[in-house]
């Protein structure tokens, strides 16, 4: 009698591990070795699927009884399945999950590394940085060459800067993939992509984005502790140029959504941005945001004019007519701080600020609380996106144009390209009031 | 004369005075007791402690006082007698401090908040048959309520209201059976079921109308899971046990809806998710002694393992950031019988007295409660009665949470 009770037991606690390899079972499970017990017990030659090296540790897929095979090498892993599958789920997109067809920060690396895998000769993810919270922050490159560092002109996509503007990770993100997918099929992408870089960055606040999928929809900084109970920083009041000009267009208060932070650039999202821009030609920045349908130019420091006034103007009404052109959305636009309110510290005056490029905050739709405010409705992202787009083709196009090679690059500015006659603005531009 | 000091203090001292500012950057991570699924007053949840084992630290491995032990070490079935039945009804209780939007950059309070739940805990039977012992339970395993919210602006042309509540509940069958003179062992199998509901619901008031914004959430839990151990007697006066609970994945049917509502504009937006999520939960272990040091006085002490670096959560088809790390529960206990007379019966009334070391998983902050536990009762040959509580300060996050509980027991054992 003693056998038989023994025998249940022993199948108890068996049975103890079988939850934990119930997905095993069915597809095999995700494993990371150190990679020198990897290569010291040359498991590599085993056939294993190898998925990724990382950090000194190998990746792969083990069937059940690969994973049986490295319990009686007595080889140490551990399992990876539930933090990598989102990874591995390749060939379909993720987007879904909580926060309906808007990305998730998970969902967004997923769905750019696919657009790097699909179109390894355009595209390319790069990590700029990371957040608070130790989340990567992405870039993706998309270029005719995209291997290679060639002399050309580059144009800058940035959105979520605040966390709760869900449609401005969507708008970048898209016309990216539109790009890539055009590629081969328009003239007119090709041309564009032959002669410039496009740099998206569609999640700038990582962190913030989280947390309004998992605990507050309407947040809207980034998720640092200040310390006095509050969190977070603006992060689109962080920037360098006119930082904390004054206490209207952003706040020394911790607890204020508008927040500036202690010192520019002291969160890490506007130093990753920050690193990006120093890198590149950069000739021309959008930050998307919303809501309100306006294209704002600098400044929004102060109401006055830039130098080249007329010439953002212009743009702006050129983008905000291409917009109405798809389905009479009407975008307003003019000087931020004339039409909408004064901001300081934000992105466009400092790309203007330092580099004197075309620079223009969009906010997209809808145009007020009554229509959804922060929230769009998932149907509405393809239209919205539909009517940025010849803007954004625009002006990257612009910025082609205007592009200023780097032989060309006026003395003491090395790193800075600037068509000549911005030159001359760009004094004026830092004596500013 | 005085001894200058070595040249290497001050470069030495220079680089712990950086260290203590550039520290506090790895706290990032607002990680605490009180993430959305974790129990209320402590992630290691191992059965559902009677008043008996309250008293005695919380932790009753070794020590057979009724069929509720069953949940944790089935192998002491074997050492009742007949059969018995037990009741038992809790009130526990838990400060907070951050949780959900509480003190994470929505809202703010001035103080820690309290969250309480009372109500039938568990229920039990067991009877013997010959060398074999058998038993069921049910009862209240974990519960997530959380304190409400409610927040208004002074012209209350906008509020918030939070609200999270749910439990998980335990059903449970066990065999044992003595295979050995003073070994006994014993096996349980559990299946859990619960739910979990959370819900924000913002309300603005515009000139032109109102605007709510509304986000629920609602998991169905079931899982299921086997428990086992071993008592061994030894030497008459000292009882050892093992026991183990298998890891199992919780999972969980669950469903998101968010909504805006503006019915000015004529708008209404919803963004509906489902999903089946998981919560891998991991190994338990656990040792305990009873050492009978006289007739009147008997010594408790137990320890147990909880594997929470294994843990992992995966909600609408993300895993979600739980660094953990693997803890030790540890409790020690005395109970002093004395003999009286009660209602013309002779019969003993216990003094239990217990401390308990219960660490929390999370990586950072690390917060672990101290606990002291208190009890009586009397105990009639076929009847007890046992009344314990508990209270336990939590040190590490810096809010000095509490959690405590107390415990009514009803006890019948046929002597048969």
């Amino acid at each position: 009698m003693r056998r038989p009770f023994a025998l249940v037991l022993v199948f108890a606690v068996a049975w103890g591990f079988f939850p934990a390899f119930a997905k095993a079972a069915e597809n095999g499970e995700i494993v990371s070795i150190d990679k020198r017990e990897f290569i010291a017990r040359h498991l590599e030659k085993k056939g294993l699927d190898l998925l990724m090296e990382k950090n000194g540790r190998v990746y792969i897929v083990a069937s059940p009884g690969e994973l049986a095979s490295l319990f009686a090498a007595r080889v140490r892993f551990s399992l990876e399945t539930n933090r990598l599958y989102p990874f591995v789920r390749t060939g379909i997109s993720p987007a879904g999950g909580l926060n309906g067809a808007y990305h998730s920060s998970l969902e967004l690396e997923t769905d750019l590394r696919i657009l790097e895998r699909d179109h390894p000769e355009l595209a390319k993810v790069v990590e700029m940085g990371e957040s608070l919270e130790k989340r990567k922050i992405y870039a993706l490159k998309i270029s005719g060459s995209v291997s290679l560092e060639e002399n050309e002109p580059a144009v800058l996509f940035l959105g979520c800067h605040h966390a709760r503007e869900w449609i401005s990770v969507e708008i970048p993100y898209l016309f990216g993939k539109y790009l890539l997918d055009h590629y081969d099929g328009s003239p007119e992408v090709r041309d564009l992509l032959d002669h410039c870089q496009v740099w998206i960055v569609p999640l700038v606040n990582p962190d913030g984005l989280e947390y309004t999928i998992h605990v507050y929809r309407y947040w809207r900084k980034n998720r640092r502790m200040n310390g006095d109970g509050s969190y977070g920083v603006d992060i689109n009041r962080n920037y360098g140029y006119r930082w904390g000009y004054d206490n209207i267009g952003s706040s020394p208060l911790p607890a204020s959504e508008l927040y500036r932070g202690q010192a520019s650039f002291s969160e890490p999202e506007t130093d990753a941005v920050r690193r990006l821009f120093f890198s590149r030609n950069f000739g021309a920045m959008i930050s998307f945001h919303s809501f309100s349908q306006t294209i704002m130019y600098p400044w929004g420091y102060v109401n006055a004019p830039t130098p080249d006034e007329s010439e953002l103007n212009a743009v702006a009404r050129t983008m905000s007519e291409l917009i109405s052109a798809v389905r009479g959305t009407v975008y307003a636009y003019g000087r931020a701080a004339g039409i909408l309110y004064t901001t300081n510290g934000d992105t466009a005056d400092w790309t203007y600020g330092v580099a004197g490029i075309p620079s223009f905050t969009i906010e997209l739709p809808p145009v007020d609380v009554e229509h959804g405010g922060f929230f769009n409705d998932e149907a509405a992202i393809d239209a919205i996106f539909s009517e940025n787009l010849p803007a954004m083709i625009y002006l990257t196009d612009y910025a082609v144009r205007h592009f200023v090679p780097a032989g060309r690059r006026p003395a003491g500015r090395e790193g800075r390209l600037r068509p000549p006659d911005r030159i001359k603005f760009y004094g004026k531009i830092d004596k500013s009031p | 004369m005085e001894k200058p000091l070595p040249r290497f203090l001050l470069p030495v001292a220079v680089s712990a005075f950086c260290l203590c500012f550039f520290l506090p950057a790895s706290a990032q991570l607002v990680l605490g007791q009180y993430e959305d699924e974790a129990p209320l007053r402590s992630w290691n949840s191992f059965g559902i402690p009677s008043a008996a084992a309250v008293g005695l630290g919380g932790l009753s491995f070794a020590r057979a006082q009724e069929s509720t032990t069953s949940l944790t070490n089935p192998a002491l079935l074997a050492s009742l007698s007949g059969y018995s039945a037990t009741l038992s009804g809790a009130y526990s209780a838990a400060s907070l401090f951050k949780y959900s939007l509480v003190n994470t950059g929505v809202v703010v309070t001035r103080g820690n908040l309290v969250a309480g739940t009372y109500g039938l805990d568990s229920g039990s039977l067991s009877f013997r048959l010959g060398s074999w012992a058998f038993a069921a339970a049910t009862g209240l395993l974990e519960s997530y309520g959380r304190p409400g919210i409610r927040a208004e602006d002074s012209s209350q042309t906008y509020s918030l209201d939070m609200h999270q509540s749910g439990y998980l509940r335990i059903f449970h069958a066990a065999a044992a059976r003595r295979v050995a003179a003073g070994l006994s062992a014993g096996l349980g199998v559990n299946y859990v079921s619960g739910r979990l509901s959370r819900s924000v619901l913002e309300e603005y008031s515009y000139l032109t109308g109102p605007i709510t914004i509304a986000d629920d959430k609602e998991e169905k839990y079931r899982g299921l899971f086997l428990n086992g151990g071993i008592s061994w007697e030894l030497a008459g006066r000292l009882t050892a046990a093992l026991v183990f609970r298998s890891p199992y994945i919780k999972k969980a049917e669950a469903q998101s809806a968010l909504r805006y509502q503006a019915p000015a504009g004529g708008t209404d937006i919803e963004i509906n998710a489902e999903a089946r999520n998981e919560y891998r939960q991991p190994w338990i272990f656990g040792a305990g002694g009873c050492y009978r040091l006289s007739a009147a006085w008997t010594l408790n002490a137990d320890l147990a393992f909880f594997g929470w670096s294994r843990y992992r959560a995966r909600f609408f088809d993300e895993p979600l950031a739980r660094p953990f790390r693997d803890v030790l529960k540890a409790g020690v206990g005395v109970e002093y019988l004395a003999n009286t007379r009660i209602f013309g019966h002779s019969g003993l009334v216990p003094l239990r007295f217990g401390v308990a070391y219960d660490p929390q998983p999370m990586d950072s902050p690390r917060s672990t409660y101290l606990s002291i536990g208190a009890g009586t009762g009397f105990r009639l040959p076929s009847l007890a009665l046992d009344l314990s509580g508990s209270i336990g300060r939590e040190n590490g996050s810096g809010n000095s949470l509490m959690a405590g509980q107390v415990v009514l027991t009803f006890t019948y054992i046929s002597n048969r």
